[in-house]
């Protein structure tokens, strides 16, 4: 199992002063599997994420990202990571991020550019000036640049936040095909029918992993049929113990 | 209007200034910090007006048996005003002194001075000044001339005044230069400077504040290449501005100048290329484009103040001299003055060069390290 685990990680920590944003965390995300990192603000989903990508060091502990040591700079050719702000250069047009960021990993081709404005149904839009698009087409841009290159592993930090069912629905659809093909995918979530569509899930709370599974593992083993109540449920079980 | 609405909206303002510390300080400090030291140079004691004196006078023997040289008897009493200081040269020498600032002006005493002097006939003396700063060159014969002209007096009491006719020369620019044509090439360098500097710190910070950089970060893409690649997009248009200005300076306002122009833009390029980057690193430590506007006190009017513009480096005390030599604008003020007013060529701005693009190129590396820091 282990070599065919896209992320892992053991006991690792960051603290940023006195928080304590991740800690001792063990976490391995399977090659080709949608996992869901599930937990209420500041619980360190998002340090988690910048870690793995490198954007910030680790106090402690290993990580080892589709087989080699983090940091890496040449490893981040073959990550997406959407980040929760927009982070979008906003007087280019959608088409010119897009290019843009894939011309950074190595991708110069426009056929590239027109399927990941197409994925997220952009190409109507793509000569728009990104100034002018709504929150919602902005968060479209924003995965078009992350998954434009083709990467092995796609690291999105609330990629649905502001992005309307429909589209949701849609972009659930593009992520579920991309697993198909072998992509890993890591999804940070505080939507609970979201959690419902991925392949495994981990709880996480003050930096740590609270609980892991499938939807409904963690369903059975919190004696309730509703995801949301199992994961209010099994916060509350780790607390108390 | 309703009273309340109004106290909580200039309280929350306050609020909000109070907060930023270092605006608090800017607001109080920049202030006294530039109008200290702007008082400080333009009162500076810049010490005795130095002269060199190229006597080449041979003197005449007076009815009396006595020989006399006029030349002579002249520096002498210049040398009794405090304010003055004459050194005995050659020619050539006080040519190049006069070129390098330590010389003011250069008397000329001609052969027959004495002897047209004696004779009542028209006896020529000449003043030679650098030329390239108008104001100078305006001023200093015209005081020097009227010194000469009352120690000439002063040397016979009694019996016929010594008639001196004055001459100047200006080995650079000359009369027919004014102010503006003096000063235009330090203003294209520092509006050139000035830009690209604001240009760039501030879309750096719109960088990290919308989010992009940390996207750039999580890309294969190298710090030197981020900087680099600022480099030569703002370089670009760096060098666009700088040669709009150079065409609309020459040719709209039309200033004199002499020298090269693909010379003066080269400058400025290694100029606006150093600019970026120290564009770049400033911005690292600016939360919002207010801060990076509160840069201007720090990187730009030290070197408004001491790069030439104001007071010749020259004639600044040693801590400010040495202030000055770490200021790329300096070396640009140099060089392109050398260039537009002297007319040098590329051997003689060589150094220069490579002393801007050293600045450059320190600037870029520190801007990269800088980059380094945010995340790790």
């Amino acid at each position: 199992m282990t070599n065919t685990a896209a992320i892992e990680t053991k006991n690792l920590s960051k603290a940023f002063g006195s928080v304590r944003a991740v800690r001792d965390l063990n976490l391995v995300v399977r090659e080709g599997e949608i996992y869901g990192l599930l937990g209420p603000n500041g619980s360190g989903k998002t340090t988690l994420m910048r870690l793995l990508v490198g954007l910030t060091k680790a106090d402690a502990g290993e990580m080892h990202v589709l087989g080699r040591v983090v940091p890496d700079t040449g490893l981040l050719a073959e990550i997406g990571y959407m980040t929760q702000a927009e982070a979008l250069y906003v007087d280019l047009t959608a088409r010119e991020n897009v290019t843009f960021f894939a011309s950074l990993c190595g991708v110069y081709s426009d056929t590239a550019v027109d399927q990941a404005l197409d994925l997220v149904d952009l190409l109507n839009r793509a000569d728009d000036i990104v100034a002018k698009l709504s929150g919602g087409l902005r968060r479209r841009v924003s995965l078009a640049c992350a998954l434009v290159h083709r990467p092995r592993l796609l690291i999105l930090d609330e990629p649905t936040v502001g992005v309307d069912p429909q589209l949701r629905a849609s972009f659930w659809e593009h992520f579920r095909g991309m697993a198909n093909r072998g992509v890993t995918l890591l999804i940070s979530s505080h939507v609970m029918d979201e959690a419902e569509r991925c392949d495994r899930l981990g709880l996480m709370r003050g930096g740590q992993l609270l609980a892991e599974g499938t939807p409904d593992e963690l369903r059975s083993r919190s004696g309730t049929d509703d995801l949301e109540r199992a994961f209010l449920l099994l916060a509350k079980d780790e607390h108390a113990a | 209007m309703q009273r309340r609405r109004l106290s909580s909206m200039a309280k929350r303002v306050v609020t909000q200034i109070r907060r930023d510390h270092r605006s608090v300080a800017l607001i109080f400090v920049v202030p006294m910090v530039v109008m200290g030291l702007l008082g400080y140079i333009l009162r500076l004691d810049t010490g005795p007006q130095e002269l060199g004196a190229v006597v080449n006078d041979l003197g005449a023997v007076l009815p009396t048996g006595d020989r006399i040289v006029v030349a002579g008897e002249l520096i002498a009493a210049l040398n009794s005003h405090d304010e003055i200081a004459v050194h005995d040269l050659d020619l050539e020498q006080a040519e190049a002194e006069l070129i390098g600032g330590s010389l003011d002006a250069v008397l000329v005493f001609p052969e027959d001075l004495t002897e047209n002097l004696l004779q009542g006939a028209d006896a020529r003396l000449e003043i030679v000044v650098e030329g390239s700063n108008a104001g100078q060159a305006q001023a200093v014969p015209l005081a020097l001339g009227a010194v000469l002209g009352q120690e000439a007096l002063a040397l016979r009491p009694s019996g016929p005044a010594l008639a001196l006719e004055i001459d100047t020369r200006y080995l650079f620019a000359g009369e027919h230069y004014d102010f503006l044509d003096s000063f235009a090439p330090v203003y294209i360098a520092f509006f050139v400077y000035f830009f690209v500097f604001m240009l760039t710190g501030v879309s750096f910070l719109r960088e990290r504040t919308q989010g992009t950089m940390e996207r750039l970060f999580a890309t294969p893409i190298t710090r030197g290449e981020i900087a680099l690649g600022y480099m030569f997009g703002f370089g670009l248009f760096a060098l666009i501005q700088s040669a709009v200005i150079l065409l609309f300076t020459i040719y709209v306002v039309q200033i004199q100048h002499v020298g090269n122009l693909a010379l003066v833009f080269v400058l400025l390029g290694l100029l606006a290329l150093g600019a970026v980057n120290v564009g770049i690193f400033f911005s690292t430590y600016a939360r919002t484009e207010l801060q990076v506007i509160q840069f201007i006190p720090i990187v730009i009017i030290p070197q408004i103040l001491l790069s030439g513009l104001v007071v010749a480096i020259e004639d600044l005390p040693r801590l400010l001299r040495i202030a000055a030599q770490l200021m790329p604008l300096t070396y640009a003020n140099r060089a392109i003055t050398d260039v537009m007013i002297r007319g040098y060529g590329l051997s003689e701005v060589a150094l220069d060069m490579v002393i801007l693009l050293a600045f450059a190129i320190g600037a870029l590396v520190l801007s990269a390290t800088t980059l380094r820091r945010q995340f790790i």
